[in-house]
């Protein structure tokens, strides 16, 4: 073998299975959300329960929460108390569900039987979660009163995960 | 006598009807919700143009002037193919059944109609879903070694064959001549111990053919 073919293989190969090896438990979904520290989009969503719609500007001023959810998926039903849960205890930051992929009775149906300490919203066309580069559900965006995006967390939430990523929305 | 039975019964009811009620309780939370929501909810509509607040507040006004009907489709079609599904795996929105290719393909044909050009379309998804919602990488920064790398090893590896064919086989490695067949001559040096072997052979095929 000779050496010189030896050593420019191993040069070009050794930094290829170093990169591989290296992101190897990365979640190739899990894309940073571009969005993190950029103002909010200002969607425009309708009310799920009775009519009227929200104009997510009109909420500056205060935090807000931005949850997208479906019936039809299990993580989302996990969070749903620990959502109910946190909108109960902090008066001072609006929660508002936005329906993602589903129909607005199954919507309703799930809010009835379960409850519902915050309004849910439809996304006429995906509008809402095309604009806030919505992949899946559970995403949820935390946003402060100056209506930027402070973080955005996939997957179901906990009482504690929740209660960090407020404190980062309030200061 | 009564009255004590009914003072006592008394709490127990409206325990239980209040647990009754516990469901009901619950769905009522919707109907009493942020009061901040409820004030901006039960303000009149907004006009039909502050619903495109967001796109205004992202691209600003339209590049393009407004396009005949006609040429809608084919021009969101081409956009269409450039835009990556976020919930594919490597497919463009318009290879894609999904619900969510379905409402972004909707969505950039809105843009169309109203004057948005290609590439003020595509910045629209990609402040949401990043570069990532490419297909095609713009040739900035480090990714102009995307488009270059594969030109330069090609051309590099071509240059690199071309001189290895051409260059005579060094004398360390001739291990086996290889002698021309286009005429009798050899034009390898010969092992001068193979000279024989080699001598018999071309009188052998001189005398067959």
């Amino acid at each position: 073998m000779n050496k010189t073919v030896m050593a420019i293989g191993l040069a070009v190969t050794t930094p290829l299975i170093g990169l591989l090896l290296i992101n190897l438990g990365r979640n190739p979904n899990a894309i940073r959300s571009p969005l993190i520290s950029k103002p909010a989009p200002d969607v425009r969503v309708r009310n799920l329960e009775g009519g009227g719609s929200l104009q997510l500007s009109a909420l500056r001023g205060r935090p807000v929460v931005v949850n997208f959810w479906a019936t039809w998926c299990v993580p989302c039903v996990q969070e749903h108390e620990a959502l109910n849960e946190a909108a109960r205890r902090n008066p001072d930051v609006t929660f508002m569900g936005v329906v993602y992929e589903d129909t607005s009775d199954n919507a309703k149906g799930f809010l009835q039987q379960r409850g519902s300490a915050y309004n849910s919203f439809e996304d006429t066309d995906g509008k809402a979660a095309i604009a806030f580069g919505v992949y899946g559900v559970p995403e949820t965006f935390f946003i402060d009163a100056r209506g930027t995006i402070v973080d955005k967390y996939v997957g179901p939430l906990d009482d504690m995960t929740l209660s960090e990523k407020l404190a980062a929305a309030r200061k | 006598m009564k009255l004590r039975i009914i003072t006592l019964a008394l709490p127990s009811v409206v325990a239980l009807t209040l647990l009754a009620a516990g469901g009901d309780a619950y769905a009522q939370d919707a109907s009493t919700p942020d009061p901040k929501v409820a004030e901006i909810l039960g303000q009149p509509e907004a006009s039909a143009a502050a619903l495109d607040a967001n796109i205004i507040a992202v691209l600003g006004q339209p590049g393009g002037g407004v396009p005949s009907d006609a040429q809608i489709g084919p021009r969101a079609a081409d956009i269409a193919v450039k835009l990556r599904c976020p919930v594919c795996q490597g497919v463009s929105i318009a290879d894609s059944p999904s619900s969510m290719a379905t409402n972004m393909r909707s969505q950039v044909r809105e843009l169309v109609s109203k004057g948005y050009n290609e590439e003020q379309i595509l910045s629209y998804f990609e402040r949401s879903y990043g570069e990532f919602v490419r297909l095609e990488p713009p040739a900035q920064g480090l990714n102009v070694m995307l488009w270059i790398l594969p030109g330069v090893v090609l051309v590099g590896g071509g240059i690199l064959i071309f001189m290895m064919a051409r260059r005579p086989a060094g004398p360390a490695k001739a291990g086996a001549p290889a002698p021309s067949s286009t005429s009798g001559t050899p034009a390898a040096p010969v092992d001068p111990a193979l000279e024989k072997y080699l001598e018999k052979i071309r009188r052998d095929s001189g005398s067959a053919s």
